[in-house]
């Protein structure tokens, strides 16, 4: 190996125990009261920065710091318009349904967020299906964030591409991909189970404050590396003028899309189970205003940064990671980091944050899973009077099976990442976006509405992504690409889809009141 | 008179009423903007043929701040507007409510107790 890769893989390394040793001191405050809402919602005590930080955390996730740059890349500034709905955000994830949702979770003992739709209509039907729906979405999500962690430890190590042929899968796996695997999923996969909701909380922390420093700087060296973005824009311009112009080069974002897109950050981040979970877990009022304040710079530092950062690797290396010259287009941002950094140290700082990116996406994704089978499947439906320390067991127990599953399913993963991470944030927030706001804001809303809102929702999104995948994809970006019915992204139809159901099935079903003036006190 | 709870949820359905109007604001600002400053338009296409668009429109070739004019306006500018709004929001547009006290699902023993 040579000095450089190896004064790299020692900054990394450092961080590396940095988040272990987190999480190790994370488990002290699991210990302490109730197990079950502290290993998942923390007992509720999150403050202002670090509910901010997680937050973040869980949005800005691997797809950020691979998928997204890899767009950037490939498709210029028209990017800055399918990312622009970030500027609303803060708004949409946070106060739209933060305090009410809170306020819910707490009057209903909710752990969990098939837990508040179970409690709100006292339905356990609800809680079993928003489980499937969750347990189906995420898995898809995690492949994608293990396969970025991966990359960007193989880009830190410094490996040659090497195919392995593994026997079950009867396909080669290139062997520093697999070694980046093994070490993100072991890390990850550790911290979690050991120190549960507090560990992923404070692992958010660190890392949120890893990747705003570290894309702040990249920004900063890359602009300089370009000398200017005016220059840089300048050079992209000559490239090709679609660089610089909308829709982009071979079309990529016509309008439909547009509003597509800008649907889709501002309110799948808002439908995100992993995101109510955070909600459900201030512990006031006041923490949440001071953490959507924090969370709104946090964002916009972020995207900013890496548009400019993009922007100006595009006009450096005109077409080196794209996939038609041969490149790797998911793996630019670790090349990045390590072509930029003024010192090796940097550099594994610097790849550090795409690192820390994917970890704290799973971490939360989990998270999430788990405390839904551990709490909505089996405490909840199978064995209500389950001890304490069978509950310890199985939540640690589930949560490792989980990331091991997730790892296995790694191996093969498919390419451009972000399109995994829009087809599961759309399932979810398709899922659950619609039926969340009428189950916390609507006195009429029925459990049968809230069950149809749900499927219809979900349904919609995977009959649209199975078209496409059975039509060989729409092409255009891969083969995992949906059937966009009338040129519209599927998060249109099925946010308006279960959005339609919710109320019209609400109206035609009768509604619980001793639910209602539970959750509705005059 | 109110309870407190009920003041949450009613304080709380306002603060969600103003965040839809801000979205739907910046959406059709957005995308409005960008529609008509950042995409070429066919010489027979109405918003042409009625001076509200351009075939080819100017900001496609200017630029600001480093970047091409209708990100400056159309993304930029609306994106500073929406953070100074998130800031005064959260400083004073949203008033401390009390979220209430813990309950106990119902179904739920008491297993998760150490």
């Amino acid at each position: 190996m040579k000095t450089d890769n190896l004064l790299i893989l020692i900054a990394f390394i450092g961080y590396l125990i940095g988040v272990i040793a987190l999480g190790v001191w994370s488990h002290r405050l699991v210990k302490k009261g109730n197990f079950v809402k502290n290993y998942f919602v923390g007992g509720r005590q999150l403050g202002a920065w670090v509910l901010a930080l997680s937050v973040a955390g869980t949005a800005i996730s691997g797809g950020s710091f691979s998928g997204f740059p890899s767009l950037i890349y490939t498709n210029g500034w028209v990017m800055a318009l399918w990312i622009a709905s970030y500027m609303v955000v803060p708004l949409t994830a946070m106060a739209l349904l933060g305090k009410r949702l809170n306020q819910v979770s707490r009057v209903s003992g909710s752990v969990t967020v098939p837990d508040v739709f179970r409690d709100r209509f006292n339905s356990p039907t609800l809680g079993l299906v928003a489980t499937v729906l969750i347990f189906c979405f995420l898995v898809f999500n995690m492949i994608a964030q293990f396969k970025s962690g991966a990359l960007t430890l193989k880009t830190a190590l410094g490996l040659p591409r090497h195919d392995l042929i593994i026997p079950i899968l009867n396909t080669p796996v290139d062997q520093g991909y697999l070694i980046g695997l093994c070490i993100f999923a072991f890390t990850v996969i550790a911290y979690t189970s050991y120190g549960g909701f507090w560990a992923v909380t404070w692992t958010d922390v660190l890392e949120g404050f890893v990747k705003i420093a570290g894309v702040t700087l990249l920004a900063i060296l890359a602009v300089r590396a370009v000398g200017g973005l005016d220059v840089a824009t300048d050079k992209l311009r000559a490239q090709d003028p679609a660089l610089v112009e909308c829709p982009g080069p071979a079309n990529f974002l016509p309008l439909s899309m547009a509003f597509s897109f800008f649907l889709m950050w501002s309110l799948s981040s808002a439908g995100q189970p992993s995101g109510m979970v955070r909600l459900m877990s201030f512990k006031d009022s006041p923490s949440l205003r001071k953490a959507m304040i924090v969370v709104c710079g946090y964002y916009i530092i972020t995207y900013s940064s890496l548009v400019i950062i993009f922007i100006c690797s595009r006009a450096m290396y005109p077409t080196e990671f794209l996939k038609s010259h041969g490149g790797i287009p998911d793996s630019v941002m670790p090349e990045m980091a390590v072509r930029l950094a003024p010192h090796p140290i940097i550099a594994g700082l610097l790849l550090a944050s795409p690192f820390a990116a994917a970890m704290s996406a799973v971490a939360a994704f989990m998270l999430v899973i788990s405390s839904a089978l551990v709490r909505d499947v089996y405490q909840r439906s199978i064995n209500p009077n389950v001890s304490a320390k069978t509950l310890k067991i199985l939540s640690y127990s589930v949560t490792i099976l989980i990331g091991v599953t997730v790892l296995v399913a790694s191996l093969k993963p498919p390419d451009y990442l972000q399109y995994l991470i829009v087809f599961t944030g759309t399932g979810q927030s398709c899922s659950f976006l619609a039926p969340m706001i009428a189950c916390l804001y609507w006195r009429r809303a029925t459990k049968q509405g809230i069950l149809a809102g749900m499927l219809g929702g979900g349904g919609t999104i995977l009959a649209l992504y199975i078209t496409g995948w059975s039509m060989g994809g729409g092409s255009k970006f891969d083969k995992f690409s949906p059937y966009y019915l009338l040129e519209f992204d599927p998060l249109v139809w099925g946010l308006g889809l279960s959005m339609i159901l919710t109320i019209v099935v609400s109206k035609l079903t009768r509604t619980d009141e001793v639910q209602k003036a539970k959750y509705y006190p005059a | 008179m109110m309870s407190p709870a009920a003041l949450t949820y009613r304080h709380a359905l306002r603060e969600a009423r103003i965040v839809l109007c801000v979205w739907f604001l910046a959406l059709v600002w957005t995308v409005g903007y960008c529609y008509l400053h950042g995409y070429r338009h066919d010489a027979d296409c109405w918003l042409v043929q009625n001076g509200i668009a351009e075939t080819v429109p100017a900001a496609l070739s200017q630029t600001r701040f480093g970047m091409p004019m209708w990100v400056c306006w159309g993304i930029f500018a609306p994106a500073v507007c929406c953070t100074v709004f998130t800031f005064l929001f959260g400083l004073f547009g949203m008033p401390d409510d009390p979220l209430g006290v813990e309950g106990l699902s119902e179904g739920e023993s008491e297993g998760g107790q150490s």
